[in-house]
Formats: C-alpha cells, structure tokens, sequence
C-alpha cells in the first residue's frame, strides 16, 4: 500500500513536469508514455493500471483517447518476450531499451494519429525526450517499478 | 491473454471514435488552453520579477533624466513658438506701418532685442543689428505702437538704444490735436517729462503727444507718449507728464528707421 502511495505520488509529479514542459517550453513531451512502458515491464504494475494511465496520459495531451492504450497493448505484443531481461541489465542497458521502446510506442501513436487526422510528431521534442525524460522518468521511478535480480529470483 | 488485448485495442479504437466524435475533445482543448495560458502567464511573472526589481532604480534614473531633457525642449520650442508668433506678428504691423506709407522716405531694417535686465533698467535696450545692417548712431527706433528710442551706439553687430524714458534723451513732439510744440526728456521709471508748457495752450490729460517731423531723425506723427497729468510750476509755465505709449515689458521685434 506504501508503494501505491509513492507510486500515485510519483506519476502525479511527473504529470505536473509533463504539463509545465508542454506549456512553459517549445517542447512537447509523453512522459507518461513512458512511465507506461516502465509499467509494462514491472511485474508489479497490472493492467487495471496501465488502463487508467493510458486514458491519464491521453487526457492531458492533445492525443485522442485511447491512443496510448492501442498503442500500450500493441508494445507489450511486441516486447513480451523481453521484460525479463530488462528487469536484470543495468541502468544504461535500460535507458537503452526504454528509448526503443518509446520510439516504438511513438511509431504506433504516429499511424493512430495519422489515421484520425491529427499528427504533432516532431524530432526535436523526440530527441529531447530521449535525452532529457527518459533519464529523468527512470530515475524519479527507479525505487518502485524495476527490482533488482535476487527481488526477481524470489518472487519469481 | 491475447483475446483480453484485442478486447483492449477494441476499447481504444472506441474511446477514439467517441472523443473524435463527441464534445469531448472541445471540452479537453478548453481546458489545456486555459492550463496553458495560465502557466505562462506564471512562468512570464516569475521571470521577469527579479529583473523588473533590479532594473526599477536605474530605469527610473533614466526615465527622469529623459523626463528633464524632454522638459526642456518642450520649453524652448514654446519659447521658439512664441517668438514665431511675435516675430510675424511684428513684421506684419511693421508692414502695414510700411503701406500707410509713414516711412516712406526711410529705409527700415527688422531688429530682435537682445533681452538684458542691466539695459533695460538703464533705460536702454540692445539690438542684435548694428554696422553689418547699415544702421547707423542717431536712427530712430520704433514699432507699430510708436516710439521707442534712438540708437546712440553701434558696432559691428549690436545697437545700443537709448529709450524714450532715459532722463539722457530729448526729443521735440507736438500735441496730436491742436499741433502746439514742446521739447520733452526722458523722467526715468517709464515717464517723459514735459516742462514750460505756455499757460496759454492747451495741454490736457489723454492728449497724445507725436514726433514733429522737422528734424531729419524722427518721421511726423509717430506717437511717442500720453499725457497723464498736467501740473503748475512756480516758474510760470505748466509741466506735464507722459507715459509712453510703446509697452517696453513686450517687446521682441523693432524697426530701425534710417535715411
């Protein structure tokens, strides 16, 4: 129940980041685009919660509702065979396969967006998120959503 | 598993159509734009508090020094203005001075009066014309009032007039009504003095008193003072004393009349 606490704290921490970047900078960016991709590879986080996040996510951008919950559910199609190992590498090995599998779940909300008719795509707020909020995403969620190897082998 | 994903898909596409569809999307946009707007104005307060407070002190120095300067032009071009308007103003009553052919067998040249609190209580003026404009010692002064005095001293740039109220200066008038001649000198504190006035001829109060024309200085009937009071001296003669009729505390612009 603490964990739920920190992890409500957390994601509503980042939502206000999310909402001051978006408004405050030329930059437009999905971090709870990647808090869900950090959920879908935690064992702790179920799909109850991905749901609520993804609408979360879509209600305070300019996406549709349900973008990102198409494009969560297509991502975990893809990556399933995965989330074992990066729940094992290191903090750069997962920088690494959080940044692919944003620019996956990119991909997938750019043909959503495409196909309703209504594309903001643009590199500079692609490269500033790997850059800049992917480190940022994992470091504010580094404590509850990915456990170390011996937490993986117990539970597991 | 994988039926539970595609019942998930089908819920997004759902939840799409009903958003694209519906007044939900309006309702959402309203809302970030409010967000938006209201967060920048924030952010737009935060930065600019400090340099605000920090720039006051010095912006305020150079808004008052700005103030000053803008001040001071404002108060010569009023001054530039009105002489402007006294200059034109001059010339044109100097011009229908002109027309009436008063002076006609003089030659005239517009002067500006170089203001000097040490002349003027001296009774003299100084004008900004002298050789360079061929006027010469013993020209008379006047504008479209009268008679303001004589030039007594030029050089290569100014003139010096002696004014009609200068206890130095004399000049021989006769009364505007009746013609009767006297000889009249300046009395000093804006006054002419008229002394030995034959009992006989009449000299009253309001009389105007103008310039003869015998002599080869002054133009006749040029009015040069009023009579203000007549009094008995014990000597047998009547006295009289005038006031110039040229206000001397307005003048800007004179004409120097010459042969």
């Amino acid at each position: 129940m603490r964990n739920m606490v920190s992890i409500v704290f957390s994601i509503v921490l980042l939502l206000i980041i999310q909402i001051i970047i978006n408004s405050a900078t030329i930059f437009y960016v999905d971090i709870l685009g990647i808090v869900l991709i950090v959920f879908l590879m935690s064992s702790e986080i179920r799909w109850p919660n991905i749901i609520w996040t993804s609408i979360l996510a879509d209600l305070f951008g300019y996406w549709f509702l349900g973008t990102h919950l198409i494009a969560i559910v297509v991502l975990s199609i893809v990556i399933q065979k995965l989330i074992n190992f990066y729940r094992m590498v290191n903090w750069l090995a997962r920088y690494i396969f959080t940044s692919i599998a944003y620019l996956c779940m990119s991909l997938v909300i750019y043909i959503v967006d495409e196909l309703v008719g209504k594309t903001h795509l643009q590199m500079i707020n692609i490269l500033f998120t790997l850059l800049f909020i992917i480190p940022l995403v994992l470091f504010v969620t580094r404590n509850f959503f990915v456990k170390d190897t011996s937490g993986i082998i117990w539970y597991d | 598993m994988n039926k539970f994903k595609i019942w998930l898909i089908l819920l997004g596409i759902s939840l799409i159509s009903i958003d694209k569809y519906t007044i939900i999307t309006n309702v959402r946009e309203y809302i970030a734009i409010f967000v938006e707007k209201n967060i920048s104005l924030i952010v737009y307060r935060v930065k600019n508090y400090l340099p605000l407070l920090l720039i006051n002190t010095a912006q305020q120095r150079e808004l008052a020094s700005q103030n000053a300067v803008l001040k001071k032009q404002v108060e010569t071009y009023s001054t530039l203005l009105i002489e402007a308007n006294n200059k034109n103003r001059d010339i044109n009553s100097i011009k229908e001075l002109n027309d009436n052919t008063l002076y006609s067998n003089y030659k005239s040249t517009v002067s500006k009066i170089i203001l000097d609190v040490n002349f003027f209580v001296d009774n003299k003026l100084l004008l900004d014309a002298g050789i360079n404009k061929n006027i010469t010692t013993g020209s008379a002064v006047v504008n479209k009032d009268g008679l303001i005095g004589q030039v007594v001293d030029v050089n290569k740039i100014n003139s010096q007039v002696m004014m009609v109220t200068n206890p130095d200066f004399k000049i021989y008038l006769q009364n505007s009504n009746n013609k009767v001649k006297m000889l009249a000198r300046g009395g000093g504190h804006g006054s002419l003095v008229v002394n030995y006035i034959d009992k006989n001829e009449s000299v009253n109060v309001g009389d105007v008193l103008q310039t003869t024309g015998l002599d080869d200085v002054y133009p006749a009937n040029i009015a040069v003072a009023k009579v203000t009071k007549v009094f008995y001296e014990n000597n047998g003669f009547n006295s009289a004393l005038c006031a110039p009729v040229v206000n001397f505390d307005n003048l800007q612009y004179v004409t120097v009349i010459h042969k």
